[in-house]
């Protein structure tokens, strides 16, 4: 079942579209929300992912399609299947570019074609019951294929940012580290030598002091 | 002249100076001639246009030759000193400076007529020079003064300069002895001028006769002479008229036969001094300031009064916009959307309490605007809105930039601010930015911004709206049910918002019925639910569907809606149940809730009980109790709506008690509205509630906004007053807000000295359009910051005081008993002109005469009908409580223009016109004082108070007139209040039909209803008129006279 359903624009990530009132019931929608609209960020910097993929996070996936620069996403179970969930997505591609296509690079404001938000409610409403006859036939037409679409985790695709991060922290902290490290070993070197020959020098300076004690008293 | 400037610092920054400095030298000769003061008096601000257009022409002619001077002269001694003062007044904030920047001396090609001829000639050919709106009126009077006038006028101009309260300087130097000005002239211009002459004795005898004479008022006398009126035919004081002349504040010198009529106290500027005789400049000795006054009568507090009935003050010409403060800050959003109630901010805690009235603001955000003005919309894209690091200011025509274009500093907080590379643009010599002209945002005090995804937690929301329909046996019967039924089908088309809008219906009587609307249906289905106790939703979707999708099963369901009910005999009303499903089914989207409701709601969560029949509880400290909610349920609601962005509107059909005190609040804190229609039949009141309900589903409605009101250091917004909820300590959430709401707020002072002389406010209104834009509505404004009382007065600001006013007098009701939210008010006023007399009193002789400010001139009238107004009118028996509380919930949302209607309707006598031939009906020439004793019982008028019409049909009124315009026979003693006036065939009927239709659309928020009442018809004549004549004295309450005269009273004791 469609839990959430989000068109935005590859390029800077600005939403287009969103279905209306998903998430009825449902408390954490805010924080898929975010998750997605995190997503699209990553996708606007330019990190090139596959037109098509799949993603988990939690109980549900996000399925994503890249066409035209527009970004089509949805939410689902994890029970939904995807071919249905693809299909979704192509139909509200299909319309999107029908009915909008030519104003997407243009448009300025955030939500800018949010009318398309009842043409999404209609759509999600064909989707919503698996074993209609009419989405058993689209789950058994072979010429839609999903099997190569990639499944990766959430944490992956929006943690690649942030493990970058992680390693270029630990490199400078390598090599501050380091730096103390090559200080230290110094110190402690010269302590070590201080350590050997200091009795010896003070030996020596005894017998020396003697000899000169003894010439005096002579 | 200098000084001058400096003492009004205020006014230079602001002022348009371009005008005069392309005019000087043309004009120059000119300003000296008296008739510009006029202008500057009469018309300072909108006079001038016709100036220019008829000053000129008729002017050149006489100009041409010196014998025009002549009539001049006669009038002229004063001349002398007009001159003085017109030279600078151009533009009237520029007044004062004027006279700092004279025109060089050069200039002044034309030291004797001759010369001066001359040079005039080439110059005004030209009949209309736009430069100089002055230069009409200095031709006209002009040629030959002109010569010698031009050097007077800088002498003059000195005492002129300096505002009012200097008086006693100002007559010091408007003495000046002729070789004082020589003196000064001859800076200017070497020789005096034989043909000067003539006016050099003109003025030494007239302006300034050695003991005092008193530059400033002769200055607006010479005005009024005829001569000059000729040249100003836009003025709107007639020349005799006894008017005092105020430069800026009004200067009403309380000469003994003060004001002749009304007209008398016409806005200030208008204000002439009626004065005759040439010389009189000396009679009125160093009483120059800027008030009213009125002659209270040699012995006052004798029953034998003074006061001329005739000459009270009375805004016979409506609500008068403060547009003359945009010509001091020409970059001020229009004054439609934000009115202070002083355009002189006090700089001081201890200036401030001396002010008595309410300081604060009235905003309008979404005010209508006439076609061609609409509010730009400015789109910054990705790159985001410019707004101040620290306190969030949007960009506006205020801030500064420096550092070559780099930074700009915010003009509230002043805090230095990097500029975005997107927005950067290079600044020119005078430190202004090149595109100024280009940016809506930087040179237009109102724009829109489109929002950019960081303002918004949710994609737009559709517009919405669900009814909750009270079907029990009262609303079948009175036939509201079937009226809404109708409207709102024949509304769907109109919605705003298509294709996107939803709509819901819910219906209740003891059960909840939804209303299956799911768009694969043929039929609708009902689906009812009886547990009140546990509600529930019977359909997880479909209750709120998709206007378009659902189309016509919505049809199906309000055609089948009133025969559905038809026989229904349940009379309870499970209101608050209905309200607790409602917010479960708009809690995903918010929109728009609306409530019908015709009895008490009797049964379930929310029941109300009736009480407010209970005539001893009023006069006690319980009295207020009946005004607030009953049931703290539906605060609570409104609450939760309000957290939804749920917007309730409330629309009371009630013929009995319903506590609309309690439903209201569900309105009160949501942004809505109430509308009350008492004892509702449908035949009688089907057009009014059509037409309102009409207005309401399709008005321009922003959603999910919050609004938050931004202003300088030094100054805060301490209390708020609307319908509204406050989510912050000053951030207003307003599910739903259109163009028929106003906001007031009032402003404190912080401790500290207000160092700066300007303040700025700044209003914004994040929200939703129906068309699903996300945008924030910015208004910007400055006010001076003052440290001068007077100066306050002079700029205050009525219909914003009387509206801030009447808002804490309702909330006062809330809290305490009727007469002491009166009495508050009075209170107010006293100590508000006493403080203005305290101000004068001391240099003039005041006995016998109430001052005040020119500005207020109209603040006890209202007042005094606000003490009369529905809300806060008498006590128990006066008017039914629920109506009291409906009117106390509609004077808190109206705007200013409504509010003043409300409180001194509008008296118009149409029998003329509908006998006489088509000429037009104008309503602002025909407007009659709001007293029996201009009822003729001879004639027929009309009553408008903005809320319904009344038909008063004098007793010996024509019956060929009464019969064809009503259509019925009087004869017969027809029962009148049942009389629906209709248009018939006849010519008569035409006539009022097409003047009503006039009235009705000067105010397209709210359908008037008319009603017939014919004189001596009690008691319908009495409740429906002849309280409402709010100058007339009524049981427990005082006429405008003794109103007056009591006030008179209290600022004389004590």
């Amino acid at each position: 079942m469609v839990k959430l359903t989000m068109i935005a624009r590859v390029t800077d990530g600005l939403p287009l579209a969103e279905g209306l009132d998903d998430g009825r019931d449902q408390k954490d929608v805010e924080f898929y929300k975010q998750q997605a609209k995190l997503l699209f960020k990553n996708l606007s910097k330019g990190q090139h992912e596959a037109s098509r993929m799949s993603i988990e996070t939690g109980p549900y996936f996000f399925h994503y399609i890249i066409e035209g620069r527009v970004c089509y996403l949805t939410m689902c179970d994890r029970s939904y299947p995807k071919k249905l969930a693809f299909q979704y997505l192509e139909d509200l591609k299909n319309e999107f570019e029908r009915v909008n296509g030519n104003q997407i690079e243009t448009a300025a404001r955030p939500y800018a074609f949010i009318k398309f938000d009842t043409f999404i409610q209609k759509t999600k409403k064909l989707y919503l019951d698996t074993r209609t006859q009419r989405n058993l036939a689209k789950l058994n037409d072979e010429l839609y294929e999903v099997h190569q679409i990639m499944t990766r985790n959430v944490q992956e695709v929006l943690g690649v940012g942030e493990k970058l991060d992680q390693v270029s922290e630990l490199s400078t902290r390598l090599t501050s580290e380091s730096r103390i490290y090559a200080d230290k070993a110094r110190d402690l070197n010269r302590q070590a030598l201080i350590r050997k020959w200091a009795p010896v020098a003070v030996v020596l300076g005894v017998v020396m002091l003697l000899f000169w004690v003894r010439k005096k008293i002579w | 002249m200098q000084p001058m400037g400096n003492d009004k610092p205020t006014n230079v920054p602001g002022r348009p100076v371009s005008p005069f400095r392309a005019a000087p030298q043309s004009s120059t000769p000119f300003i000296s001639s008296g008739p510009v003061v006029g202008l500057e008096a009469s018309g300072a601000s909108r006079a001038t246009t016709p100036f220019l257009s008829s000053g000129p022409g008729t002017i050149l002619g006489a100009s041409g030759t010196p014998q025009t001077t002549v009539p001049f002269l006669s009038s002229g001694p004063i001349t002398g000193t007009q001159m003085s003062n017109y030279r600078s007044p151009p533009p009237p904030p520029v007044r004062y400076n004027g006279p700092s920047s004279p025109p060089p001396p050069t200039s002044y090609p034309a030291q004797d007529a001759t010369t001066y001829q001359q040079t005039q000639a080439p110059r005004f050919p030209p009949p209309g020079q736009p430069v100089t709106p002055f230069r009409g009126p200095v031709g006209s009077s002009g040629p030959s003064p002109s010569g010698s006038f031009r050097p007077q006028p800088q002498i003059p101009s000195v005492p002129m300069g300096p505002p009012p309260q200097t008086a006693t300087q100002m007559s010091s130097r408007s003495n000046m002895p002729p070789p004082l000005s020589e003196s000064s002239f001859s800076a200017t211009r070497p020789p005096p001028q034989p043909s000067l002459q003539g006016y050099s004795y003109g003025l030494p005898r007239g302006n300034m006769p050695p003991a005092s004479a008193e530059p400033q008022l002769p200055a607006p006398r010479s005005v009024s002479q005829p001569p000059l009126q000729q040249a100003f035919p836009s003025s709107h004081v007639p020349p005799v008229h006894a008017s005092y002349h105020a430069h800026q504040g009004g200067v009403v010198p309380p000469p003994p036969p003060p004001i002749g009529g009304p007209l008398g106290y016409n806005s200030r500027e208008q204000i002439q001094y009626p004065n005759i005789g040439p010389p009189i400049g000396g009679n009125l000795q160093g009483l120059v300031e800027e008030f009213q006054s009125l002659s209270v009568g040699s012995a006052p507090g004798s029953l034998d009064h003074g006061v001329d009935v005739k000459s009270l003050p009375r805004p016979l010409s409506g609500d008068e916009e403060p547009i003359k403060i945009l010509e001091t800050f020409p970059l001020n959003c229009h004054p439609r959307f934000l009115r202070l109630t002083t355009y002189a901010i006090p700089s001081s805690q201890s200036l401030l309490a001396r002010w008595h009235l309410p300081l604060g603001a009235v905003v309008h955000p979404l005010a209508e605007v006439p076609d061609g003005e609409e509010v730009p919309i400015v789109n910054f894209g990705p790159a985001g809105i410019i707004r101040c690091r620290r306190c969030r200011t949007y960009v506006n025509p205020y801030v500064t930039f420096t550092d070559a274009g780099r930074k700009w500093r915010c003009n509230i907080c002043s805090l230095l601010n990097d500029v975005s590379g997107e927005y950067y643009c290079a600044l020119d010599a005078s430190g202004r930015r090149c595109d100024v002209d280009q940016r809506p945002e930087l040179s237009k005090g109102s724009v829109e911004f489109v929002a950019p995804t960081e303002y918004m937690v949710r994609p737009p929301m559709p517009p919405l709206y669900f009814f909750l329909i009270d079907v029990s046996v009262s609303a079948v019967r009175s036939g509201f049910l079937e009226v809404v039924a109708t409207t709102i089908k024949s509304c769907l088309d109109e919605l705003p918002g298509f294709p996107r809008t939803q709509i819901g219906f819910l219906t209740f009587d003891s059960t909840l019925h939804f209303h299956n609307l799911k768009s694969s249906l043929t039929q609708p289905q009902m689906l009812v639910v009886a547990d009140l106790d546990d509600i529930f939703l019977p359909l997880p979707d479909d209750l709120l569907v998709n206007l378009s999708d659902s189309r016509h099963v919505v049809d199906a369901l309000l055609d089948s809606l009133p025969s559905m009910f038809q026989d229904n005999a349940n009379i309870e009303s499970a209101l608050g149940p209905a309200l607790k499903a409602a917010l479960m089914v708009m809690s995903q989207l918010g929109g728009k809730l609306l409530v019908f409701q015709s009895t008490l709601p009797s049964i379930g969560v929310g029941r109300l009980r009736l009480r407010g029949d209970d005539l001893r509880i009023y006069g006690t400290d319980k009295e207020h109790t009946l005004r607030i909610p009953d049931d703290p349920f539906y605060k609570q609601m409104a609450a939760e709506f309000t957290k939804h962005q749920i917007a309730v509107d409330v629309y009371a059909f009630s013929e009995k008690y319903t506590d609309i005190a309690s439903l209201g609040s569900l309105a009160k804190y949501t942004g809505g509205q109430v509308y009350h229609y008492p004892s509702f039949q449908a035949p009688t009141h089907q057009e009014k509630l059509r037409y309102e309900l009409a207005r309401d589903l399709t008005r321009e409605t922003a959603w999910e906004s919050v609004m938050r009101v931004r202003c300088g250091k030094g100054v805060r917004f301490t209390t708020y007053h609307g319908h509204f909820m406050l989510r912050s300590t000053d951030l207003l959430a307003l599910p739903a807000v259109d163009c028929d709401k106003a906001f007031a707020m009032q402003l404190s002072l912080e401790d500290t000295l207000m160092t700066t002389q300007t303040v700025y406010f700044q209003v914004a209104l994040l929200y939703t359009s129906s068309s699903g834009e996300r945008r924030i509505r910015v208004h910007t404004a400055a006010a001076h910051v003052v440290a001068d009382l007077g100066e306050m007065y002079r700029q205050a600001d009525t219909g914003a005081i009387i509206l801030l006013l009447s808002r804490l007098a309702v909330e006062n009701t809330l809290s305490h008993k009727l007469e002491d939210a009166r009495q508050l008010m009075q209170l107010k006023l006293v100590k508000s002109l006493k403080e203005y007399r305290n101000l004068h009193v001391v240099q003039h002789r005041l006995g016998g005469r109430l001052i005040f400010p020119e500005s207020l001139r109209f603040l006890p009238l209202y007042v005094l009908s606000l003490c009369k107004s529905l809300a806060l009118r008498g006590g128990y028996a006066d008017v039914p409580l629920d109506e009291r509380c409906a009117a106390g919930y509609n004077m808190m949302i109206l705007p200013i223009r409504r509010m003043l209607k409300l409180l001194y309707p509008g008296l118009y006598r149409i029998d003329e016109n509908l006998i006489k031939g088509p000429e037009e009906f104008n309503e602002s020439s025909k407007q009659l004082a709001l007293s029996a004793q201009s009822l003729d019982p001879r004639a027929l008028y009309i009553y408008d108070d903005g809320f319904s019409f009344i038909v008063w049909l004098g007793r010996m009124l024509s019956p060929d007139i009464v019969n064809n315009t009503l259509g019925v026979d009087l004869s017969g003693f027809p029962d009148l209040s049942r009389l629906a006036l209709l248009e018939h065939d006849n010519e008569y009927s035409r006539k009022l039909m097409r003047i009503i239709r006039r009235l009705r659309e000067k105010d397209p928020s709210c359908f008037q209803l008319c009603r017939v009442v014919r004189q001596g018809e009690q008691p319908r004549e009495g409740s429906l008129l002849l309280s409402n004549l709010f100058e007339d004295q009524a049981a427990g309450t005082s006429g405008y006279v003794d109103w007056i005269l009591q006030i008179y009273r209290q600022l004389q004791s004590s």
